[in-house]
């Protein structure tokens, strides 16, 4: 500001010199204040967290100047402590904690402060408060407030209360149910193949003996069952019964070729074959031995079990088998097709080998079934909604069925249903059950009849809301079958193939030297002892091989899906890898590597 | 009991439903439907508002008619200001096909 000499009086002070600033201080405590001098400025008090101020009794958060210590009061805030509890129940409602929080306090007073024309306030701890202990009574009666029957653990209470300390303690708690001893089922035959194992010295071919061949004779004990124990109830804190699970295995069954005995605890074969045990059903596969060749003397093999070749699979055969199939030579430019796994203790040569493949159309459709279960459940959910609308006539339901509401709500709202259940109809239309067991082809019988129920005009026929949960429930039992089918992937072992063709719902396994010119396809893993040249090797799992590639000019491919690892002892450069949707090329040679991703190679291709 | 009233005639017909659309009632519906020279339809709205009842057959009648406009490209609409039976569309779904 621009002050001229002219404006002011004569008795006005220019001596600017003299001017003296007020001053404001905190002296033990207390507020002094000097007054300026001349035009000096006043002093000024710059409130801060943690105190109150007070100007003549009103509050004060900002700034404010002050004239006298009388019209300024404090009031310094304390951090209180703090005790606070909950009272938790666990969600199957067998447990009462009591969670405790002590929260220690702080006596603050304020700084003092060497006078100053702008006194900013500041407080300091002076001392901690300690926090209370709980009320006992008071959350003893809050526990029993919520009409717990079991003990109340008042000594854990009282001390969770009174120690001053974060704590859940446990005060009380339920009498847990007594979980079951699920049955057991114990495979007789397996122990008897062991002993064999041990006990012999020379190969002998006779069914009982060949524990190569695993197989039973008619009479043989194949399990035992030991019956499930079921569980004890026990009780919730509120004193309401808990059930215990229901035990597992709860009964053993009977495949084909087999008996029960002794109520249904000893389950016996009742002919000759390869004991099989799926889940708790115990049975007994069919056995066709072949004791030399399959060539034109034998004709094609077809038989609906197991399939045992002492010789070698011919030129121009083929062998489809609804078991397991064994060869102990080669497999020459044939075919061979089974229901289970395939062992080749020879060569393959020029073959076509499939081991599962009516597990990957139950594969299929097991993913259709449980997708469509729920929105089933959903239909008739709706079902129910409309029969209960009040201003929803009924009459023509009572008269002739849901069938008709059914097929309008799949054309209208459920439109994915029908969809879905004619694709699982295509896909068991080609499932050849016709060389599989009779519970399999029974198992498909049922889908496709229940898939029948929801294509075209099969809705009509559902008669009720209550047919169409019947359905569902049928379903969600068939999608339990089928994946205890699923648990037994079917696997391919050989020694050696050459410009094979082979696919597994399992493993495949050449144990060999050489794996060359092939086209494999595992739902499990590819595992390759010796070279593997040329060709296409694909498995949903993993894959693991000697050699990888050549130095000759033949591809040699693998592909896993994301997650999945390709592994090696040597990579020559060449070799095509694929791992999720990443494809690349091997550049140079690699050495006892596994890929889990392919970045590495992309550090490669720059650097090379 | 079902009442049909034509409330506008071709080529924008509407026509108004009240009381009970069902197995016993739709002949009446169709008969009127029947009288129209569909060749001159542009579109056809049913006007629900003053239906107590429907049960499926009703429903599935409406859909029939639905089908057949959408066969010919006739607009077809269902206009309902009565939401218990609105109610009832949007749970058969036909809502998802048939605008208001």
């Amino acid at each position: 500001m621009l002050v001229k000499m002219g404006e002011l009086q004569a008795e006005d002070n220019l001596d600017v010199s003299s001017d003296l600033p007020g001053k404001a201080g905190i002296v033990d405590g207390r507020l002094i204040v000097e007054e300026p001098v001349g035009n000096g400025a006043w002093p000024v008090i710059i409130p801060c967290e943690g105190v109150k101020v007070f100007v003549n009794g009103e509050p004060v958060s900002r700034p404010f100047v002050v004239e006298t210590a009388a019209d300024v009061s404090f009031h310094v805030l304390d951090q209180k402590p703090q005790s606070a509890y909950e009272i938790l129940l666990s969600p199957d409602k067998m447990k009462v904690t009591l969670r405790t929080r002590f929260v220690k306090g702080m006596e603050f007073k304020l700084c003092d402060r060497e006078p100053a024309q702008k006194l900013k306030l500041k407080t300091e701890p002076v001392r901690e408060l300690q926090p209370q202990a709980l009320d006992f009574r008071q959350v003893l009666k809050e526990i029993q407030d919520l009409k717990i029957r079991t003990r109340i653990d008042l000594e854990a209470l009282a001390s969770a209360c009174r120690n001053l300390e974060d704590v859940e303690a446990v005060i009380a708690e339920g009498i847990p149910a007594q979980p079951p001893v699920h049955g057991r089922i114990e495979r007789v035959w397996e122990l008897q193949a062991q002993d064999a194992e041990e006990s012999s010295e020379e190969e002998r071919v006779d069914h009982r003996e060949r524990n190569r061949i695993l197989s039973v004779d008619a009479g043989d004990v194949l399990a035992h069952w030991h019956p499930p124990i079921p569980g004890k109830p026990g009780r919730n804190v509120f004193g309401q019964l808990v059930q215990p699970p229901e035990p597992k295995n709860a009964a053993l069954r009977a495949g084909r070729g087999v008996k029960l005995v002794s109520g249904g605890t000893v389950a016996v074969a009742e002919k000759a074959g390869r004991p099989v045990i799926r889940g708790n059903v115990v049975s007994v596969s069919p056995q066709m031995i072949i004791e030399g060749n399959v060539d034109l003397k034998t004709g094609n093999i077809r038989f609906k079990g197991d399939v045992v070749v002492f010789g070698s699979v011919c030129e121009s055969m083929e062998i489809d088998a609804g078991g397991q199939v064994e060869v102990m030579g080669d497999v020459c430019q044939a075919q061979i097709t089974a229901g289970a796994d395939v062992i080749v203790k020879g060569k393959v040569i020029s073959s076509s080998i499939s081991a599962g493949q009516h597990l990957v159309g139950l594969f299929r459709s097991l993913a259709l079934v449980k997708k469509v279960i729920p929105e089933l459940y959903k239909l008739s959910a709706a079902c129910a909604q409309l029969q209960q609308h009040p201003n929803f006539s009924t009459k023509d339901l009572s008269d002739s069925g849901a069938g008709y509401l059914i097929k309008l709500l799949l054309e209208m709202r459920f439109p994915g249903i029908p969809k879905s259940f004619a694709k699982l109809g295509e896909i068991l239309a080609n499932i050849n059950c016709e060389l599989q067991e009779e519970e399999f082809s029974d198992l498909i019988a049922r889908m496709r009849g229940i898939a029948k129920c929801f294509v075209d005009g099969g809705p009509l026929t559902i008669t009720s809301r209550e047919a169409l949960d019947a359905m569902g429930n049928d379903l969600q039992h068939l999608a339990e079958e089928m994946v205890k089918y699923l648990e037994y992937p079917a696997n391919i072992t050989a020694s050696y193939c050459q410009n094979a063709t082979l696919e597994a719902t399992g493993d495949i396994a050449i144990t060999g030297s050489l794996a060359y010119g092939s086209d494999m396809v595992a739902g499990g893993s590819i595992e390759i002892a010796g070279d593997c040249r040329c060709g296409t090797y694909q498995a949903k799992q993993t894959i693991r091989v000697g050699t990888a590639g050549s130095k000759g000019i033949g591809k040699t491919y693998f592909s896993v899906p994301e997650g999945g690892t390709i592994t090696a002892k040597q990579f020559y450069p060449g070799v095509r890898l694929k791992i999720g949707s990443d494809l690349r090329v091997i550049n140079s040679m690699w050495y006892d590597h596994t890929f889990r991703e392919l970045d590495s190679l992309s550090a490669e291709a720059a650097n090379g | 009991m079902l009442s049909v009233r034509l409330e506008k005639d071709v080529p924008d017909v509407v026509v108004s439903l009240s009381g009970n659309l069902d197995m016993m009632t739709g002949e009446v519906l169709q008969e009127t439907i029947k009288s129209l020279d569909s060749a001159q339809v542009h579109s056809l709205t049913f006007s629900i508002g003053g239906l107590d009842f429907i049960d499926s057959t009703g429903v599935g009648q409406l859909l029939k008619y639905y089908k057949r406009c959408a066969a010919k490209d006739i607009c077809f609409r269902i206009e309902n200001d009565n939401p218990e039976i609105e109610e009832i569309l949007k749970i058969i779904g036909i809502r998802e096909l048939v605008e208001s």
